[in-house]
């Protein structure tokens, strides 16, 4: 009986933060009358038939048929012996479920649909990736999947939620999400937008168009080719080996005008934005470069520099010309000292008893005031 | 030897050196009188210890006056009476006492010599001369006028902010779009003709060379020929003036202009330096001329109260403080900084408004960058933060030894880019006088720095791979294509870049090579430059040195520990830590300013004891930067501290004895004559009475105290003509009120501007409503130290010296207490003895001595 007056005060206290916190909510939320009902009525049912998966955490050793466990390999579980769950099995029965938690029905379709492009695209990307040719090639397969990734957006299952809300709404890591992310990612980041002039996807087909930059330099990298070629190097895709390198001088003097063409063809035109350039063209530029002056080592940069060590000489020379002329202006020879005026002892008495003004005569001070009229 | 011209010689002609009375002294050159060595020295021996602080020994005999000199080659005579005789000082038969012996000539020869100080300055007035015209004028005050005032300090206090924001963003502007121009201009020039076939490298290397000197030209030329007090960074002055000596033309308008149109042109001539410093002074011109409320000869009358020195102090320490907040982005380290600095003024309620200054600063100057950002409003922007906000800042407990090590490099590379310039400024001094010189000078300078840029991008290979940069803002030069030169990036870009980038650059972009030949030819580069006639701060350089060599002491740790990455970036900012403070010698505002700066403040810990480290370092051998100029300019600097065991000194040995006093009533013949006569500042005033005790054994006195009468003050008075035998002297009176001296100030007319009539010559003047009732007095017994700690601590200009019967002795002013400096040299304590000189003066002095 002591502590009733205590346990009433608590309840107390609880209550009233119950009735501040609706009251909040109410107030900024907006939160409805009816939409407090049906929540709480979500929110019922959701725990009946949640407590059996929620009393799995609560003692770690109880190993139940209807205890959801991840299938992870790592020992963060804390019993030895995991049952390796069957979610068909446990699955609860869908329609005691609140329509928070929908099934995924025909969209599962879609979602086959979507891995088969994409992963088709990320196969195709690979293939291309050195030197990257993922814009001209892949257009096909990248358009395809995201034609599908659209289909599946805008499917409905036959419950009439979306497929994106089915699955978005019981993923936690969002595995179509991210996929779907890092293909439009790889797409934006190679700027491969910027090597067409259009392309489109309807129905499953596929019509595009290359821009007149790509074409134009596609045709003057194979002019170039075709000349290393001629000189007998053979163009390795991946450069790893690379022979005969004995008319390297050769390769440099009859080349010469083809890569001088593509250089001058690429600066003009492809390096205003580097964001909006195809990379496909400057990855290409980048290995003919690499090529052309690490492997073949055709020096362009060889300028005279016969006035340029003339003016340097002279600027060297004429600064320590000015120097040593400033060394021979002296302007001063010593320092000018002001005396200053002091109180001296008077050397004779021991200790400094008496002083002594250091002007005995007192005839030519200077220091003494006038007299008044 | 002619003794009356200008030139005068230094000895004491034979005639008069015979009677060892007849001595003529306190007559200053600038009257043309003769000039005589009276200087009675403290110490011959050559260990300077302490206690040879001029403890007379009383075996002294007769008048002695000498100098003593630390070479034993110059000819000397040592005499003790005024005979003819010249012996060297090692030949001189007498033992040597450790009291001065009698050396007649010293010529100081070594323009590097600091013994001596210059006559030239003087200190500022920071005592309130409490005279009647003050309590009359308080009497009309109120209280709302009081408040009235408190608020006008706050409101100039924000202008200040402003206009200094101003002016740093106007400097950074342009120089950043005349430095994109021009860096643009010389990089299509680079790649165009550093081809075979193009083959005119000559004429980038002329265009650079040229670009550099044009404005460089302007710079210096304006400089030389407008404001030379312009020249150079500008914060030893600072420090000068809130230590209380008045520099002349250093707070001028034409200065200010001077001032900027340099900056603009060293900065945007790819000289070595950085824009701090000349941003301090920009700022302290700013703080005295809003807070006077006139801009050169317009007056625009306003402010009138702060038209004395103690205000117009606080206001260029609230200047300088916003000088540093917008150049650096670190208010709170320009608080800091003044407060290093002019400490012994200081108080909680300066603090405040300094503060709120330097914050205005520092948020004008966000809002126009961000403007000129194209992202306005945006004050967070880290693009504002000086340095770069760096990431990553996280250090391990076995990474402080190397920063240790670090700190004692940066200290010993500041004592050698110390020493190297002292010897460059001496140099300067000495011989590099003519104006045409001082300009071909700094041209040159520019003129090497594009030529020794030019060879350290032809020279070092270091070749990067082009990433996400553009070509336009690379030189290809001579790397093969599709590659970067990265000394040309390094060194096409202002100076603030290249530490930014020094800091925040990913580990592999520089390659050893690079960072090594940058180091070497910066340092020169800077040392060179720092001195010359033209507006140069030094924090940039010493911070850029220390990034170059610190990302270097970064990749070798890189390599030394294969496993661990490590951010060169972080040992870029330790090495520009341990660099600037191993030359600037400043530990706690630096500390702050960098943190400031770089916007973290973890990195706080290892940047303190750094810098302190390096200040240790650096002191063992010499000064500070800045102090060192000090002591090259002369300037009678008061330490913190009196020197140690000085309490034997008493006001009898330093005081000026004797002085020169007026009486109350005094004929205007009398004054005028006076202040044409001297150019002491100050005088006492006393009563009539006996000038002199001839039966006691006290020294003479010059009548009992009334008071203290300023120089201004008399020529204040001699222009209203405000004489006792006027008829109309009651009106005058009534009319002159503390306005008029206000009015005058700072730049107060000399005495030879004024007219007096030959019957006004036999007027009087009553000085007792204008003297100063109460000054600060000493009395002859009082030790060294305390006149001291009184004299610095209130900012005196004088300081009579009483008797017990309040009878004025003497005067102590402050080259009186500033001619005993102490010196720690190599752990040692030096205590030396200065001599007082007026100039630098090209004498006609032939090799020997009559």
């Amino acid at each position: 009986m002591r502590y009733y007056p205590w346990f009433n005060q608590t309840i107390r206290r609880i209550s009233s933060l119950v009735y501040l916190i609706l009251a909040f909510g109410f107030c900024t939320a907006k939160v409805s009358l009816s939409d407090i009902v049906s929540i709480t009525k979500d929110l019922a049912v959701d725990w009946s038939h949640l407590t059996p998966f929620l009393a799995c955490g609560e003692d770690g050793n109880q190993i139940a048929a209807n205890c959801l466990r991840p299938p992870t390999s790592d020992s963060h579980t804390q019993t030895d012996d995991v049952h390796p769950d069957d979610p068909q099995s446990i699955r609860p029965d869908p329609s005691l479920l609140s329509r928070r938690v929908a099934k995924i029905g025909a969209c599962q379709e879609y979602l086959t649909i979507y891995g088969g492009a994409s992963s088709s695209f990320l196969g195709c990307a690979v293939n291309f990736s050195r030197p990257i040719l993922l814009c001209e090639k892949c257009v096909d397969q990248y358009l395809h999947s995201q034609e599908a990734h659209i289909d599946y957006s805008e499917a409905m299952n036959e419950d009439g939620i979306s497929c994106q809300d089915v699955v978005y709404g019981s993923d936690l890591i969002e595995v179509v999400d991210r996929i779907n992310t890092s293909i439009t990612a790889l797409w934006d980041n190679a700027n491969c937008a910027y090597c067409f002039n259009s392309y489109s996807i309807s129905h499953g087909t596929v019509v595009y168009e290359y821009s007149e930059n790509l074409i134009t330099f596609t045709r003057k990298h194979q002019n170039l080719s075709e000349c290393f070629n001629h000189n007998g190097i053979k163009l390795d895709r991946l450069l790893n080996k690379m022979e005969n390198l004995t008319n390297a001088t050769i390769v440099c003097e009859e080349c010469y005008p083809m890569y001088k063409d593509l250089t001058d063809f690429f600066l003009k035109n492809y390096t205003e934005d580097i964001s909006r350039t195809c990379m496909d063209v400057v990855d290409l530029m980048n290995q003919t470069r690499r090529m052309w002056s690490r492997y073949f080592r055709c020096q362009d940069r060889n300028p005279d520099m016969f006035y340029v060590w003339t003016v340097v000489i002279v600027i060297f020379s004429s600064t320590v010309v000015f120097y040593i002329a400033m060394l021979f202006n002296s302007t001063f020879e010593a320092y000018v000292i002001r005396g200053q005026a002091r109180l001296l002892p008077n050397p004779v008495a021991s200790g400094g008893g008496s002083y002594r003004n250091l002007s005995a005569s007192t005839a030519d001070l200077s220091y003494q005031s006038y007299a008044p009229l | 030897m002619d003794e009356s011209s200008e030139t005068a010689p230094l000895l004491i002609p034979r005639s008069r050196r015979n009677s060892n009375a007849r001595v003529s002294w306190n007559q200053s050159p600038y009257i043309g009188g003769q000039l005589e060595i009276l200087e009675r020295r403290g110490s011959v021996s050559d260990n300077y210890e302490v206690n040879n602080l001029g403890r007379r020994d009383s075996s002294i005999n007769g008048p002695h006056f000498g100098l003593d000199f630390e070479s034993e080659n110059i000819p000397l005579s040592s005499d003790r009476r005024g005979s003819t005789q010249y012996n060297a000082i090692n030949s001189s038969s007498r033992p040597r006492s450790p009291l001065a012996t009698t050396i007649i000539n010293a010529p100081l020869r070594e323009a590097r010599s600091t013994r001596v100080l210059s006559d030239r300055f003087e200190s500022l007035d920071y005592d309130l001369v409490e005279n009647t015209l003050l309590l009359k004028e308080e009497a009309q005050q109120t209280f709302v006028r009081v408040n009235r005032i408190q608020t006008q300090k706050w409101f100039v206090m924000f202008l200040i902010g402003a206009v200094v924001a101003l002016i740093a963003d106007m400097v950074v502007i342009v120089v950043d779009e005349i430095s994109e121009f021009k860096y643009g201009r010389l990089r299509d020039l680079f790649d165009r003709c550093s081809t075979t076939s193009g083959d005119c490298l000559v004429q980038p290397l002329g265009l650079w060379i040229l670009m550099n000197i044009l404005p460089v030209l302007i710079g210096s030329v304006i400089v030389v020929y407008m404001s030379p007090a312009a020249s150079g960074s500008g914060v030893a002055q600072v420090k000068c003036f809130l230590n209380g000596v008045k520099i002349p033309q250093f707070l001028r308008v034409q200065t200010l202009i001077a001032k900027i149109v340099g900056m603009v042109g060293s900065l945007t001539g790819g000289l070595a330096v950085g824009k701090e410093g000349p941003m301090i002074h920009i700022g302290a011109i700013v703080g005295a001329g809003i807070s006077q409320g006139r801009l050169g000869p317009f007056d625009f009358h306003v402010f009138e109260n702060f038209r004395s020195d103690a205000e117009k102090r606080d206001f260029v320490s609230a200047g300088v403080a916003a000088g540093i907040a917008a150049a650096f982005g670190a208010p709170v380290g320009g608080v800091l900084l003044i407060l290093e600095e002019g400490a012994s003024f200081w108080n909680q309620s300066l603090t405040w408004k300094v503060f709120f200054c330097s914050l205005v600063s520092v948020f004008t100057y966000n809002s126009i960058i961000g403007v000129y950002l194209d992202r306005p409003g945006d004050l967070s922007n880290s693009g504002l933060v000086n340095l770069g906000v760096m990431d990553n800042m996280s250090y391990l407990v076995y990474e402080i030894p190397i920063f240790l090590l670090m700190a004692t490099f940066g200290g010993l590379l500041g004592a050698i880019f110390v020493s190297l310039n002292v010897w460059l400024t001496a140099f300067r001094h000495k011989h590099i006088t003519s104006r045409v010189a001082r300009v071909l000078e700094v041209v040159l300078i520019a003129a090497v720095s594009a030529t020794v840029g030019f060879l350290l991008i032809y020279f070092i290979d270091d070749c990067q791979m082009m990433r996400d940069v553009t070509p336009q803002r690379t030189v290809q030069m001579l790397c093969s294509d599709g590659e970067y030169s990265t000394m040309a990036t390094m060194l096409f870009q202002t100076s603030e870049k290249s530490v930014r980038n020094l800091l925040h650059d990913a580990p592999g972009t520089y390659k050893p090579i690079t960072l090594g030949a940058f180091v070497i030819a910066y340092f020169f580069l800077a040392c060179w430059t720092c001195g010359s006639w033209i507006p140069s701060g030094q924090f940039i350089p010493g911070l850029l040195i220390g990034a170059g060599w610190g990302r270097l002491v970064g990749i070798g740790v890189m390599r030394l520990m294969p496993g661990v990455s490590i951010d060169p970036g972080r040992y870029a900012l330790i090495g520009a830590a341990a660099q600037l403070g191993g030359i600037v010698r400043m530990t706690i505002s630096l500390t702050v300013i960098l943190i400031e700066s770089t916007g973290n403040i973890t990195f706080g810990l290892p940047i303190m004891i750094t810098l302190i480290v390096a200040q240790w370092i650096g002191n063992w051998f010499n000064s500070g930067l800045f102090d060192v100029h000090i002591k090259l300019l002369r300037v009678p600097l008061l330490d913190w501290e009196p020197p140690p065991l000085s309490s034997h000194l008493t006001a009898k040995d330093v005081m000026s004895y004797p002085v020169y006093t007026l009486k109350t009533t005094e004929s205007v013949g009398a004054i005028v004559d006076l202040l044409h006569k001297v150019t002491h500042n100050g005088f006492a005033v006393v009563d009539e009475g006996e000038l002199r005790n001839p039966l006691s054994d006290e020294p003479d006195t010059f009548g009992q105290m009334r008071g203290l009468i300023l120089r201004s003050q008399l020529i204040t008075l001699l222009q209203a003509k405000v004489f006792d035998q006027r008829l109309d002297i009651a009106a005058v009176r009534k009319r002159l009120n503390i306005q008029t001296f206000r009015d005058a100030y700072p730049r107060f007319p000399s005495i030879k501007s004024l007219n007096v009539t030959e019957e006004e010559r036999r007027y009087t003047m009553n000085l007792t409503p204008y003297m100063n009732h109460s000054p600060y007095i000493c009395y002859l017994t009082t030790s060294f130290p305390r006149i001291f700690k009184l004299f610095r601590a209130l900012g005196l200009r004088h300081l009579v010296v009483v008797n017990n019967r309040n009878q004025v002795v003497g005067m102590v002013t402050r080259k009186d207490l500033a001619k005993f400096r102490v010196e720690m040299h190599r752990g040692k304590i030096k205590v030396e003895e200065l001599h007082i000189s007026n100039e630098l003066r090209a004498t006609t002095l032939t090799k020997g001595f009559p």
